[in-house]
């Protein structure tokens, strides 16, 4: 693996405050993100996904640990930052200028003023009709959309875009999506993307990190997490012999309550021990839908009685309220 | 290098509000005096005859006004200016989007020389508008406007540019001198009110240097306490003014009765030249130290 990684960082901390109102936003972070992708970096509100991205833009200092970008160290130095366009929390303008303006500003404050790229970067993101307006009186949304008109601002090799469809509606919101997968697909550009929102990470990025109290909880590709936690419901007769045969091959449990229900995890899992004094509903097992026959024969070989046989489609929206929560009580 | 200048000038420029609030002041003001004095020209017979009688000279009319605008008030006024351009920023929250397209050093030290050079752009405009609308004014009263080119003695223009130069220096000296306040207040309390407050607080409080060091004295009987006073930067502008204008140095009355004398020239303007550099290197240092968090 010789290739540079985009941004990388490494045992990345950061405590805000002193003494007894220290908070630790960021708690020994490590990110590899390889270029040529959208990098997905999910968390809930106070995660630390902002105070990360600060960091990586050299705005805040680490406690302790690094922030890589391009293989090279990025605190205190502007050159290195110049390969990078970020919107960072909310995009903020002058609202005493143009949106027109404000970019200009940007650029001339970069050094790489260009009237016609602004324009295109405007056209791009659907701001050509408002963009000669005061940018005082702009929504959330044309704010959202005009900041990322600034990140793109000097053809950036990287574009770090934290919730960057904040305050847009559904159409917008769509228009972003697409923009972000042409970014990587057509410009060759990587894209690190933060969100709180899981079906925009699901919808959008190849990779993700999901982050929650400054650490990381999950890493891997969208589709191999999504994989990991499919589930198939079964609905059987009787739901306890079911269930000590399915749990030899998967991880399974019961669904309290309903109408008989069991849930199937996959093996790699760790077990968890379950506790029978409810009525059940059935069993959740955490397998793919590939697995169904097996557990078809598997049941039908013990002489149960099938009822439903059903495949749980997961969204990486349950999977993150469930990786978060399941640490609440560690 | 430029490109950041004018990005600097164009987001200054572009405040008009402030602008027309904190710098505008100056040729705008000097602008409706002259208004104001051309009706009285017009209506009063009186008052065109005591032109012709005392016309004005106009090299004493385009040294006038840096007379004002070199007091603490002119000085508390460049403050409050510069308490939006280096406030500004954190209040708009902008510092996020300027910071990773720029380093941190080049774009504080670039907002001293944008500031300073748009504060002097103003007061030139306010010594053109006064000269000119002087020259007016004498015009519509049917006086002369002397000295005429053709009767200056050898050396006298270029004595009279001197002195321009000469003060317009000082302003701009203490128009870095009052952004390096401005921009502390900015830095530590992250808004433009903190900005004003502190700028202006600090401009001020060189006068109040020059009251506690006289009540100390009256007190410890002590006469070397008020030499403290020569360091303080508005002393050493005020008396360089006074160097240009008089050809003599100033001293507060106080002073001179403990057998004070001024600072000469040389000294002031090594004061001067050392508070600027402390002043905007200790802004710098504590800005590139600074998280940015908003
Ligand atoms: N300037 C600050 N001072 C104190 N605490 C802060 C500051 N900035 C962020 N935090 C805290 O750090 C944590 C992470 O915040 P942030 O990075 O903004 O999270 P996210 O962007 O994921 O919502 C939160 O608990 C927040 O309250
Ligand atoms: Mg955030």
């Amino acid at each position: 693996m010789s290739t540079v990684l985009a941004l990388e960082t490494r045992g990345l901390t950061k405590d805000f405050g002193r003494g007894k109102k220290r908070v630790r936003a960021v708690n020994h972070l490590d990110l590899q993100v390889e270029a040529g992708q959208v990098y997905g970096f999910l968390g809930p509100n106070g995660a630390g996904k902002t105070t990360t991205i600060r960091i990586l833009l050299d705005l805040v200092r680490a406690t302790q640990g690094e922030a890589l970008l391009f293989g090279q160290r990025a605190y205190r130095n502007p050159a290195l930052l110049k390969r990078v366009g970020a919107l960072v929390e909310g995009a903020t303008f002058y609202p005493y200028l143009t949106g027109r303006q404000n970019l200009e500003v940007l650029a001339r404050t970069e050094g790489t003023y260009d009237k016609a790229q602004i324009a295109r970067l405007i056209e791009r993101v659907g701001m050509a009709d408002r963009a000669d307006r005061r940018a005082g009186g702009y929504s959330t949304g044309m704010k959202q959309r005009m900041g990322v008109a600034a990140a793109l601002m000097g053809q950036p090799e990287l574009i770090i875009l934290d919730e960057p469809t904040n305050g847009l509606d559904p159409a917008g919101i769509q228009e972003m999506r697409i923009l972000v997968r042409e970014l990587v697909e057509k410009d060759g550009k990587t894209v690190f993307l933060s969100s709180h929102m899981l079906n925009e990470v699901e919808q959008v990025c190849d990779r993700v990190a999901i982050i929650r109290r400054g650490e990381i909880v999950r890493e891997g590709a969208v589709s191999g997490l999504l994989a990991e936690q499919a589930r198939v419901r079964v609905d059987a007769q009787p739901l306890e012999k079911a269930y000590a045969i399915l749990c030899q091959h998967w991880t399974t449990h019961y669904v309290a309550g309903g109408s008989g229900v069991l849930a199937v995890d996959r093996v790699e899992a760790p077990r968890r021990e379950v506790s029978q004094e409810v009525t059940h509903s059935g069993i959740l097992v955490n397998a793919a839908r590939e697995d169904i026959p097996q557990i078809a024969r598997k049941l039908i070989e013990a002489n149960i009685e099938i009822f439903e046989i059903a495949p749980e489609r997961q969204s990486l929206e349950d999977y993150f309220l469930a990786v978060t929560s399941e640490e609440n009580h560690a | 290098m430029l490109s950041l200048f004018r990005a600097e000038w164009d987001k200054i420029a572009g405040n008009r509000i402030t602008v027309a609030a904190f710098v505008g002041i100056f040729p705008i003001s000097a602008f409706m005096l002259l208004v104001f004095a051309g009706i009285a020209v017009l209506v009063s017979a009186t008052f065109r005859q005591n032109i012709v009688n005392a016309p004005p000279n106009w090299m004493e009319q385009l040294l006038f006004p840096w007379v004002i605008i070199n007091t603490e008030i002119g000085r508390a006024i460049m403050a409050a200016f510069a308490a939006d351009v280096f406030g500004g920023e954190y209040q708009r929250q902008m510092w996020k989007n300027l910071l990773q397209r720029r380093g941190r050093s080049a774009i504080i030290l670039n907002k001293f020389l944008t500031m300073a050079v748009f504060v002097l752009a103003a007061f030139l405009l306010m010594c053109v508008i006064i000269g000119i609308g002087v020259g007016l004014l004498t015009a519509l009263a049917g006086a002369a406007y002397p000295p005429a080119l053709s009767d200056l003695a050898p050396g006298e223009l270029e004595r009279f540019l001197r002195q321009f130069g000469a003060q317009a220096s000082i302003a701009f000296a203490a128009a870095l001198v009052a952004a390096a306040y401005a921009a502390l207040g900015g830095i530590f309390t992250r808004s433009i009110l903190g900005a004003v407050a502190v700028g202006v607080l600090l401009t001020l409080a060189e006068q109040g240097v020059a009251l506690v060091l006289f009540i100390l004295n009256q007190i410890a009987e002590n006469p070397d306490l008020l030499r403290l006073y020569f360091f303080t930067p508005g002393y050493n502008l005020a008396n360089l003014s006074t160097w240009s204008q008089f050809g003599s140095g100033y001293l507060p009355p106080y002073m001179t009765q403990y057998g004070f004398t001024p600072l000469p020239v040389e000294a002031s303007t090594l004061l001067v030249i050392a508070w600027l550099v402390g002043l905007m290197m200790l802004c710098v240092w504590l800005f590139r130290r600074q998280d940015i968090t908003s």
